[in-house]
């Protein structure tokens, strides 16, 4: 159980402030992926964490925050993409963003993306990248932990692009099948203890 | 579909006829789409989990509003203690060496909309003129005078007073300290009617010239919404723009600390800094001073700016839009030195006589003109 449900029950603002600070970067992240707008991701992340806030008497004991707060989060970027995307489609603006905001919305749509809300995604993804053949996770996590571009891992381990960007994609192939199927089915069940 | 593809997608790296194709393939079938789905989610996992960005205003936003939330609270609980509360705040605030931003940018939004320069001490008493420039100075110990010749008494302790000067006027103030400050149109500065024993500080949004007196050892801080500045004694202009969102500053004599990307930096007198809140991207280059505060003696000076620039600052100079009839000319660079005690229209007529070589100030066929509200 997480101590910090209790003291906000109570109303504690220093272990808010905390909570505030350790989830930002992760939410904001979210937000930004989904809705790709830089002040709509703040607001929406704002709307959040005060929904935390506002609702913390009514917390559960056994409550994930970072579950608690992603599951709000994620039904307000659904909500903003949904209006603006049916304002584009009305006016028929098929411009670059809608494009994406509507791949992003069918994504929110799914309930698969339900695995962005988890409490330990960060372990599950640890032990899927070790299951990945040394090589691709090697290149993997040069691209995305090190925030190498490709031509620089290209450079430094004498390959080509294409090979780098080979093993980049295959990666994700192989982390999507990684991550064990009872997860999923978790993630299924998370609808309705919420 | 390819993977590659799908992934630059997913990344945005593809060219619009790429996006395009891709999306109609996920809409072909439940099977694409579920796909895609399923690759998205990872590439996003990974996304937010590798994530540790925090911004710090961003954060401070909300924690404000929680303890303004609770204030509100108390009010309904006791009246007498949030008084005393708002009270408390009211004179700590010019004593705080640091006052957070938040704080700042609260008081801007106290400010009317009025056409008129305004004059806001502490909490209470708005003074509101109407004539077209201002000279407010508050270098006498007890008052503050107005145009040389309107006096107001200022109260003993100090407190924070915010000027205001809309788009159309502009003002020349002198602080308790002796530093002069000229408000460009446009502009609000919140500053200490009187400063206490540490660092000096003001908050700006817009664009101000300043003359800073030296005090034995105590800086002088200029804060904006996006950066700030340390100074001891010295002349620069600063100049912050919300709707752009972009930070210069210039220096003309003496040094200035300011807080870039990832250091301090100082800059040396005709250096010139610039900042970007959207993209982060800084600049940094020697520049002719006079082109940036020419604006204080009613003049503009310009070098190789692009028109649209040039007219920017005619807009919120003259509190006027201006619409140019081919806006190919608006990324036009242009050079040249305007008038700024003459009308809108003789002034624009001079600037269109340098963009285009023939021009017979025939104004209707080359710009519209309307007066703000």
């Amino acid at each position: 159980m997480d101590f910090r449900v209790k003291e906000l029950q109570k109303g504690n603002e220093q272990v808010f402030e905390q909570v505030v600070h350790d989830y930002w970067p992760r939410l904001f992240k979210f937000a930004l992926i989904y809705t790709q707008n830089n002040e709509v991701s703040q607001e929406l992340v704002q709307d959040a964490f005060l929904s935390l806030w506002n609702s913390r008497k009514n917390l559960k004991d056994d409550s994930s925050l970072i579950t608690y707060l992603m599951v709000i989060l994620r039904n307000k970027c659904l909500n903003y993409l949904e209006q603006t995307n049916i304002k584009k489609s009305y006016i028929e603006e098929l411009d670059d963003d809608f494009i994406y905001q509507k791949a992003n919305q069918y994504v929110l749509q799914d309930d698969v993306s339900k695995i962005l809300e988890a409490d330990d995604l960060h372990n599950a993804i640890e032990r899927a990248l070790n299951k990945l053949p040394e090589k691709t996770r090697e290149i993997f996590l040069m691209s995305r932990y090190d925030g190498l571009k490709n031509q620089e891992i290209a450079d430094i381990k004498d390959l080509s692009v294409k090979t780098v960007e080979f093993h980049i994609t295959k990666a994700l192939h192989q982390l999507k099948e990684n991550l064990p199927q009872e997860y999923w089915v978790w993630i299924l069940l998370l609808r309705f203890i919420l | 579909m390819e993977d590659i593809l799908l992934v630059r997608f997913i990344e945005r790296k593809c060219s619009e006829g790429e996006a395009k194709e891709v999306l109609n393939w996920i809409e072909q079938s439940d099977e694409n789409k579920s796909a895609f789905i399923r690759l998205q989610t990872i590439w996003a996992a990974i996304e937010i989990d590798r994530t540790s960005e925090l911004d710090q205003f961003c954060v401070d936003r909300i924690l404000q509003k929680v303890r303004k939330k609770r204030m509100l609270r108390n009010f309904y609980w006791s009246i007498s203690a949030c008084a005393a509360a708002i009270l408390l705040l009211i004179m700590l605030l010019p004593f705080k060496n640091k006052t957070p931003i938040y704080d700042y940018e609260a008081l801007l939004k106290h400010i009317p909309s009025s056409k008129d320069i305004t004059l806001i001490q502490g909490t209470n008493s708005k003074i509101e003129l109407t004539s077209e420039s201002a000279d407010v100075n508050y270098y006498q110990a007890d008052s503050i005078i107005i145009n040389d010749t309107l006096k107001i008494s200022r109260e003993n302790k100090p407190e924070l007073n915010t000027l205001h000067i809309p788009y159309g006027k502009r003002s020349r103030l002198v602080l308790a300290d002796g530093t002069l400050v000229f408000l460009n149109s446009g502009s609000t500065l919140i500053y200490p009617s009187a400063f206490g024993d540490g660092n000096r500080e003001v908050y700006l949004d817009g664009e101000a010239y300043f003359d800073v007196r030296k005090a034995k050892g105590v800086k002088f801080l200029v804060k904006t919404a996006y950066k700030t500045i340390e100074v001891l004694g010295t002349q620069f202009n600063v100049s912050v723009d919300k709707e752009t969102k972009s930070f210069e500053a210039v220096l003309v004599n003496g040094r200035i600390l300011l807080n870039a990307n990832d250091k301090p930096i100082e800059l040396a007198p005709n250096q010139y800094y610039s900042y970007s809140a959207e993209t982060s991207k800084e600049q940094l280059k020697r520049v002719d001073v006079a082109d940036y505060i020419s604006w204080k003696d009613g003049r503009l000076r310009f070098k190789e700016e692009t028109m649209a620039s040039v007219l920017r600052k005619l807009e919120k100079i003259y509190n006027i839009k201006v619409t140019l009839r081919e806006s190919k000319y608006l990324t036009y660079t242009v050079s040249g030195n305007l008038n700024l005690q003459n009308t809108p229209e003789e002034t624009l007529d001079v600037l269109m006589s340098i963009l285009v070589p023939a021009y017979k100030g025939k104004s209707s066929k080359f710009y519209q003109l309307t007066v703000n509200k």
